[in-house]
């Protein structure tokens, strides 16, 4: 009778997490804790980082094999929950989402401020040329290299058609990085401008009339589509959304796209994703380095936003001249690199509000890197 | 008449669903055929028989279980009619096999030895024995004849290649091919990958870099042109608005200039934008019953802080993290 005790109590040990563990495990979980930290002490984008960190936490918890329990089980709930990440169609939905909340008034006011948003893409590319030095495949240097875009939705979607393997890790470090923009470009913004460039006030923007708003994202999905197609499903939502928004009579559609479906997406895939970093395949020197390349990337982009703000100053008559403190928000990560640069416009004049002229080089990064990673996707796949 | 027309869709609905089942089947073709087998693909018994394979052209799955394989046709127009039988000497495909199911542009081999208790996929007839040279796939019900292939059959028997299509399920253009490939397409193509061509042309990625950044540059500046366009077409519009009030203004301004200093008086009482703006909102408010007891206080005087409307703006979004230090 003690005998059939000790060994029932010996084989529950065996399933249960604790028999299980590994150090891998508890790393993994201890991240997944500094992530929920993050969100909710400083909070770090909240909304990305907590259901990230709890996902870490589950996906984290060891359990034997075949119970139908691990994300990347057959038949898992989370599984079939994981399924909208592999198949590429959450990422869409999100984009429907910032659509439909996007107002892109100061682009369409001012547009030679989408040429930052397209500046800031090159912090992309130079990311690829340094990941396939390091002896990353082409398709794993491009899902790498999209970290820069600083668009969470973009990195999974290119991701998980060019290198499924990989992302977990870039998931997790494009949304990081996307977390901590308020501490990553500010001392960038600083060092490649100097005291006068950073006290330009900007023109006011024109008004901006409905039919504007309507037509610019039908206009815009013919140019960008039919010159990358393989961007359709980024841009195509992105630019319905918008549409939704703007049209005034499907306003009912726009809120739901804005509010209850993007957030039941962005739950899911946050949550999956954080899942999906299973210490057996995160812990490994290659997220080491798609971490570091993700900051690499991030930091060129907000650099060459910055320093292509200055040379177009260089064409611009006085009065015209473009604040370079906007240049980062040629990153798409919206509104963040926007709500930076106003914040570091007001450290250096009370009365500058940079906001709504950096949210037109913050929307424009959106298209520019969705244009982006379907120019890899067509290259790559 | 009203009645008549349902019905007339009713049918059409039938019709059409029907054919929606049918075009599923009808998308199987012969894809490649083998006679003289002597040292190739060979069956789940080793040995070398002659075989065809049937290519599903549908992108979806199709269940060939049920249909007929054939070398002669011969009862086909009777099979076809109401009440006709199948005929015996055709092979039919048993129901109870799951491999019959072909997914989406697949392939499936059939070996021909005359041996159909070997298993589901060994026909009952064998070409080189047949007194025909073709070879034919009959719909389940036996009316519709699915695909029938026609193949040199003497230079079949003589030569070890085999017979097929240019291009998989492309009828028209069959020949003798170059390899053999059962159970996979016909169209044999030694290129290099995407992957393998980037790694030799531009081990760096500069090249890539490069054009996409063009094309990144491309797209965005048609957009910058296109919202220039509309920058330009909204002041015209402004501009011819304007143009089309000015004899109004005018007349206004006439009637302000005769009506002396009564009016003079009028013009200063006249509201600011702000003014305007907060006893809209206030009447809006009020009308819409959207707050009956406010909790804060709307107000036209300038507040405290040095708030611009976009930094309002700023306010609506996720508020600025706080550091700890």
């Amino acid at each position: 009778m003690f005998d059939f005790f000790r060994e029932g109590l010996i084989q529950f040990f065996g399933y249960s997490g604790f028999g299980n563990c590994t150090w891998g495990h508890i790393i993994m979980i201890c991240v997944g804790l500094f992530f929920i930290t993050l969100g909710v002490v400083k909070e770090f984008e909240p909304m990305l980082l907590v259901p990230i960190g709890f996902g870490m936490i589950i996906g984290n918890i060891p359990f034997t094999d075949g119970l139908q329990i691990g994300v990347y089980e057959n038949g898992a709930v989370l599984n079939y929950l994981y399924f909208g990440v592999i198949k590429g169609f959450y990422p869409p939905l999100i984009f429907l989402g910032i659509g439909a909340m996007t107002d892109f008034s100061a682009l369409i006011s001012n547009p030679k401020l989408i040429l930052v948003g397209a500046a800031a893409q090159f912090g992309i590319f130079a990311a690829y040329a340094i990941a396939l030095l390091l002896g990353f495949t082409p398709m794993e240097a491009g899902a790498i290299g999209i970290i820069g875009g600083a668009d969470g939705p973009t990195a999974i979607f290119l991701s998980s058609k060019l290198a499924p393997s990989l992302m977990g890790a870039i998931a997790v470090s494009a949304y990081s990085y996307m977390a901590l923009v308020p501490v990553i470009q500010p001392p960038i913004m600083r060092l490649f401008t100097n005291e006068k460039e950073r006290v330009i006030r900007m023109r006011p923007p024109r008004a901006v009339t409905h039919r504007e708003k309507v037509l610019f994202p039908l206009f815009c999905i013919l140019l960008t589509a039919f010159l990358v197609p393989s961007g359709i499903p980024l841009l195509g939502m992105l630019f319905f959304g918008n549409l939704l928004k703007e049209c005034g009579v499907t306003k009912r559609l726009a809120n739901t796209a804005s509010g209850p479906l993007i957030d039941i997406v962005t739950i899911l895939i946050g949550l999956t994703v954080g899942a999906s970093t299973q210490a057996t395949n995160f812990l490994t020197p290659k997220s080491i380095l798609i971490f570091a390349l993700g900051a690499f990337s991030f930091v060129i982009a907000t650099a060459t936003g910055v320093l292509f703000v200055k040379f177009l100053n260089l064409f611009l008559k006085e009065g015209n001249k473009i604040n370079p403190l906007i240049g980062n928000a040629g990153v798409s990560a919206v509104p963040d690199a926007a709500r930076v640069s106003y914040v570091e416009g007001m450290k250096f004049d009370k009365t500058n509000y940079l906001l709504m002229h950096a949210m037109g080089p913050n929307v424009a990064g959106v298209i520019g890197s969705a244009v982006a990673a379907g120019i890899l996707l067509s290259f790559l796949y | 008449m009203k009645s008549i027309s349902k019905y007339i869709i009713l049918l059409a609905l039938v019709f059409t669903t029907g054919a929606v089942f049918g075009q599923s089947v009808r998308d199987l073709r012969f894809n490649e055929i083998l006679i003289k087998n002597t040292d190739n693909f060979d069956d789940e018994y080793g040995r070398h028989v002659p075989w065809v394979e049937i290519y599903n052209t549908a992108y979806n799955s199709v269940n060939l279980a049920g249909c007929f394989l054939t070398d002669d046709t011969t009862g086909f127009a009777a099979a076809g009619k109401k009440g006709g039988e199948i005929p015996s000497h055709w092979y039919h495909i048993p129901k109870t096999d799951v491999k019959t199911n072909m997914p989406q542009r697949s392939y499936i081999v059939f070996y021909l030895d005359a041996e159909p208790l070997y298993g589901t996929f060994h026909a009952n007839f064998d070409p080189r024995t047949s007194q025909t040279s073709y070879i034919a796939l009959i719909s389940a019900d036996g009316k519709d004849l699915i695909d029938l292939m026609h193949y040199p059959k003497q230079d079949l028997m003589d030569s070890t290649r085999s017979f097929g299509l240019e291009k998989d399920g492309i009828t028209g253009h069959a020949h003798f091919l170059d390899q053999f490939t059962p159970g996979s397409s016909n169209e044999v193509k030694f290129t290099v990958s995407k992957q393998e061509r980037l790694k030799t042309d531009d081990p760096y990625g500069i090249g890539l870099a490069i054009i996409s950044m063009s094309v990144v540059f491309t797209a965005l500046i048609l957009i910058f042109f296109m919202l220039k366009l509309f920058g330009y077409s909204s002041k015209k519009i402004a501009q011819r608005n304007a143009a089309k009030n000015a004899p109004a203004a005018t007349a206004m301004a006439a009637t302000a200039k005769s009506g002396g200093d009564t009016n003079k008086e009028e013009d200063t009482d006249q509201l600011t934008g702000e003014e305007a703006a907060a006893i809209a909102m206030a009447l809006h408010l009020h009308f819409n019953s959207m707050h009956d007891e406010e909790s804060e206080v709307i107000t036209i005087d300038m507040p405290s802080a040095h708030y611009s409307p976009w930094a309002q703006k700023g306010l609506v979004m996720k508020r600025t993290p706080r550091i700890r230090k």
